[in-house]
């Protein structure tokens, strides 16, 4: 029941492709590109094994050093302890948003709620509040419940603003796939919801992978609800990235190595979810 | 400074006046008085059975905790270190919870909002006591119950912490400011070492001019917890002028407080020995440019010596000179010191045991033991509050004669004006100096401009926004 | 009739996260808004004043100077996010080894902490030892002496510049995956008629990538609308107010002077603003899309 849709719209055509010179230049374009956005990335990566009198050089060689490494596990950073609270959050902001943001879009997108379209906008406009504003009656909320420096209110509160936005990156992900796909499942006698997920999931599959990198990446990296809700247990590791920046100024070998620590998940994420990708690039529906 | 005999107050080691009669009636008197104690209660006539520093005896307060919430600093990190010996002798348990410093405010503003009582010590910055007083306990009465006397301290120091006529805490960090240079770079280029504003101008433009590293670095940057205001108001001081009159008005752009600004600004505008890099600077980045070579003196905290020689830092220790803060021309005007106090908060539910331990960490001999004990890079620190400690011979030792250089710097300190509304107009005065350094703007239009701004930010704090 | 108890049934657990977590802190703080209160003052609102703060924000100089810079700082960040975001998906659709590990490696920039990268970049542009000041010297060489984050202007190019480095890459994705669901047969007709790859770009996949493209343009606003952190760690709305964006103002007021009525009325007012463009958006984009 699938057919293969290619990708690359914009790869050179058959005829095209032949044509060399143009392939090797796009990606020679590709390479330059992609090491100029990454380089800033990697001068940070690289200072986290500059030992400290190097850390605030221009020095493009220097004698590496895995000190940081252990002093960031050390106290008083205890990058360790940081590091699983992150985990735990993110994975649990995660295993909750994507199934409640997909089954939303998939709601918001096919069917008429009172309102009209205005009604999937109340959903995004619950975020039109910054989170500075809201941090303190929320802050009472979750003390009224007893549920300071929790792992769990960490969660609740990235839900808070992650299932909204990924439910409309999900959402307009349904929208761009046609409805006769699930009607054509329907009548083949699977039920509405069997059809949304035999059928179309599967086709909006890039859409929910991107909305899983933005939950995953928002959440392991909120600061601010982290630094109020949090007193000793549940600190996480953007609060503990901050607790390299003293009077004295910032330790900055100890930030970048957090830095590493921070972007790695991100790295391996990525490189998973480009399945994903992939998959959407070489199967769609059939028309 | 007067010696009180005070009975059961402990004094401090190292105190090196004249030991002879004095400790030893001391010794007596205290003895004495702790038999006729302990016969009346009971005890052995032990001489150790009564607490030092005026703590309770008998434990009124075992099996509590007090949580301290804090800033991560070496000399507190210390402290915890010797937590364990404030619990043998009370049986009170302490925490340290610690704060990214940038983040201290906030998390103070959110606990006194809808707070419980979680934190039942709480360090803060003197800057901040006036918006805050209503959220910490006045320990008048404590203070005068166990008899603390206050004049250990600097006025400057133990000043920071009373408002309106009230005691908020006690000084535990504080920083005076001191003048720091490149002792190789002024030998070469044959500079003296500065005592006045003027002279700093000379040498830097000589070691400048002599050896091509920048004179001066200097902080203009706005952010950071308006840094670029610290130097300015040692200029504001210094001619004379001050924030507001008597009746409350902004007078910084009087005649005075223009020639201060301009001689502020001017460091780079037009004398031009600033780091050119100083529009950018914030503390720690002029503190780093001075530490990577890059200037070659600055005018800063004490504490930066052990960021200038320590292994952040490209220097080496016999490179780092230091000297009290250069002070205007008749070198008696003010010098600016920033105080940490901690203090008790409204909201606890132990202010008793808080009490017993705020008396047990603001001991001499703690910060004695503190600021001499090297062992440790993570726990060694050069922060001391009582003027015993910083005029002691032994910790000087200890610490390259910081101290006692720093004292020179704290006569005729000041601390920063307490107004409830010191964040905005600390915010618009960083704005001014920001946009006359960097934007060009001129100095009596930019101070004219902040003076609107200020006087409707003082006069709106009395009532209702308008 | 399934239908109508299963669109509900879905859209339940997504309303009850998000409103009920959210429904007594929003609640809350259009209270706030609507009181008197310094936190200085008191530990707890002073007293109703209406509407007084809306008032006195919509002639307040600060707060409308602060409204131009966020509008100055959005406008050419969403514009460039998305061109760039869709010149990057264009040229990394195919699915190539290259292509995979560069979108890998380039998802890493929005991969870090908005802490962590106004920090790192300020970092990187100190005059002194900063690697992106050397470089962009070297690119430019006529760039005044002056430290690029003490410009007024040199400073929001670089908040917009790093905004952009940030978030690109996460777009890209987005696009990336609506390009993987386009139907090929009329880019295939159309090939064959001869239509250069620019017509087929704008008059044949633009259209058919609509939903998903308004949808990040409405997202990117209101994610730009928001940035905080960046400023605070980069530039803290300097040099003078140049950067002293709405989300910055609005921190500054509840934080640090404690005016938290002021605070929230501006919260809100800004709440309002992107409340108004997610109407515009409703009824002109959406309704277009159908």
């Amino acid at each position: 029941m699938t057919a293969h849709v290619d990708l690359s719209l914009a790869a050179p055509l058959t005829k095209a492709r032949r044509r060399r010179g143009q392939h090797g230049l796009r990606n020679a374009a590709i390479v330059l590109i992609t090491v100029v956005w990454v380089l800033p990335v990697l001068w940070i990566m690289a200072t986290a094994f500059k030992p400290p009198s190097e850390a605030a050089g221009l020095a493009l060689w220097f004698a590496p050093t895995l000190a940081n490494l252990f002093a960031s596990f050390d106290v008083p950073y205890l990058l360790g302890s940081r590091l699983l609270n992150s985990v735990l959050v993110t994975a649990g902001t995660l295993a909750i948003a994507i199934p409640v943001s997909t089954a939303a879009a998939y709601a918001f997108s096919r069917f008429r709620f009172p309102g009209g379209s205005a009604a999937p906008l109340v959903l995004l406009a619950t975020q039109f509040l910054p989170p500075v504003i809201i941090v303190i009656p929320l802050f009472v909320v979750f003390r009224n419940l007893g549920m300071l420096d929790t792992r769990l209110a960490l969660v609740i509160a990235n839900l808070s603003f992650v299932v909204p936005y990924a439910t409309w990156m999900i959402k307009g992900f349904f929208d761009a796939l046609p409805v006769d796909m699930e009607e054509a499942a329907q009548i083949d006698g699977a039920s509405r919801l069997m059809a949304l997920w035999s059928v179309v999931v599967p086709v909006a599959v890039p859409g929910i992978a991107t909305a899983a990198i933005f939950s995953f990446v928002v959440s392991w990296n909120e600061f601010f609800y982290a630094l109020v809700l949090t007193r000793d247990h549940a600190i996480t590791l953007p609060v503990a990235l901050m607790s390299a920046r003293t009077e004295q100024g910032d330790a900055w070998e100890i930030m970048a190595t957090m830095g590493l620590f921070i972007i790695a998940p991100m790295l391996v994420i990525s490189r998973f979810v480009q399945r994903y990708f992939v998959a959407g690039l070489v199967s769609g529906a059939v028309r | 400074m007067h010696w009180q005999f005070l009975p059961f107050q402990h004094r401090p080691f190292g105190f090196t006046h004249d030991k002879g009669t004095q400790l030893k009636r001391r010794h007596f008197i205290e003895a004495a008085g702790a038999a006729a104690v302990a016969n009346a209660a009971g005890f052995p006539a032990l001489a150790q059975s009564t607490l030092p520093y005026a703590l309770k005896a008998n434990k009124p307060f075992a099996g509590k905790t007090v949580n301290v919430l804090l800033p991560p600093a070496s000399q507190f990190r210390a402290q915890e270190k010797r937590l364990a010996e404030f619990e043998k002798l009370t049986g009170i348990k302490v925490v340290y919870s610690y704060v990214p410093y940038g983040q201290l405010l906030d998390k103070i503003t959110t606990e006194a909002v809808a707070g419980n009582g979680a934190y039942d010590v709480i360090a803060y910055q003197d800057s901040w006591l006036a918006a805050l007083s209503g959220y910490f306990e006045p320990i008048d009465a404590m203070v005068k119950a166990d008899a603390l006397d206050l004049a250990r301290y600097p006025q400057v120091f133990s000043a920071a912490a009373i408002y309106a006529g009230r005691n908020y805490g006690l000084p535990v960090r504080a920083h005076p400011q001191l003048f720091f240079y490149r002792k190789d770079l002024y030998a070469q280029a044959g500079a003296s070492v500065p005592s006045t504003w003027q002279e700093m101008l000379a040498s830097a433009k000589l070691v400048q001019d002599k050896t091509g590293v920048s004179g001066v670095a200097m902080d203009y940057v706005k952010g950071s917890g308006f840094q670029n205001l610290w130097l300015w108001f040692n200029c504001l001081w210094g001619h004379g002028s001050d924030l507001l009159d008597a009746s409350g008005k902004p007078r910084f752009n009087d005649a005075g407080g223009v020639l201060a600004t301009q001689a502020y600004v001017d460091v780079l505008i037009r004398h031009k020995v600033a780091n050119p890099g100083s529009t950018q600077f914030n503390e720690y980045d002029m503190v780093n440019s001075m530490a990577q070579g890059g200037s070659a003196s600055m005018m800063v905290w004490w504490w930066t010596y052990s960021v200038l020689t320590g292994e952040r830092s490209k220097l080496k220790a016999d490179q780092v000179g230091f000297a009290p803060m250069v002070r205007f021309a008749d070198g008696k005007s003010p010098t600016v010191a920033v105080i940490m106090p901690f203090g008790i908060s409204k909201q606890s539910r132990q202010k008793d045991a808080a009490w017993e331990f705020m008396k047990w960490v603001t001991n001499p001999e703690l910060e004695v033991a503190i600021v001499t004990d090297k062992s440790d890079a993570a726990t060694s620190d050069i922060v001391a509050t009582h003027l015993s400690t910083l005029a002691s011979a032994k910790v000087n030792q200890a610490n390259f004669g910081l101290p006692a250089v720093a004292l020179k710097s704290l006569e005729g300190a000041r601390s920063l004006p307490k107004l409830v509304v010191w964040p905005q107009v600390a915010s618009v005065l960083e704005t001014a100096i920001s946009e006359m350094v960097s934007n060009g703007k001129p100095v009596k239009a930019a101070l004219d401009d902040a003076a609107r701004q200020v006087e409707r930010i003082t006069q709106r704090s009395g009532g209702r926004r308008g | 009739m399934k239908d109508r108890y299963l669109k509900y049934a879905l859209l339940a657990p997504a309303l009850l996260v998000c409103a009920a977590t959210l429904f007594y802190p929003l609640l809350q703080s259009l209270i706030y808004s609507t009181q008197d209160w310094n936190l200085g003052r008191s530990p707890a609102p002073e007293g109703f004043a209406g509407l007084a703060n809306y008032a006195a924000l919509l002639a307040d100089p600060d707060f409308l100077g602060s409204a131009k810079v966020t509008l100055l700082f959005t406008l050419p960040s969403v514009l460039l996010t998305i061109v760039v975001a869709m010149a990057m998906a264009l040229l990394l659709a195919d699915n190539g080894r290259l292509q995979v590990n560069a979108r890998t490696l380039l998802v890493i920039p929005f991969a870090m902490s908005p802490a962590l990268i106004g920090i790192s970049w300020r970092f990187m542009l100190n005059p002194e030892f900063g690697v992106a000041d050397a470089v962009a010297r070297w690119f430019v060489p006529g760039l005044d002496a002056a430290p690029i984050l003490s410009d007024p202007v040199l400073a929001m190019a670089a908040l917009i510049a790093v905004d952009v480095w940030h978030w690109a890459p996460y777009f890209m994705l987005t696009f990336i995956g609506a390009l993987a669901a386009l139907p090929r047969d009329t880019v295939d007709a159309a090939q064959v008629d001869g239509a250069g790859k620019i017509r087929i770009f704008f008059e044949i996949m633009l259209p058919q990538l609509w939903p998903v493209l308004t949808i990040a343009i409405l997202l990117k606003t209101i994610f730009s609308l928001k940035m905080l952190d960046q400023v605070v760690t980069m530039t803290a709305g300097g040099p003078g107010v140049a950067t002293d964006t709405l989300p910055h103002m609005i921190y500054t007021t509840a934080f640090r002077f404690y005016d938290l009525g002021y605070a929230s009325a501006m919260a809100w007012l800004l709440a309002i603003v992107m409340m108004g463009l997610a109407m515009l958006y409703s009824r002109f984009v959406m309704g277009g899309s159908k």
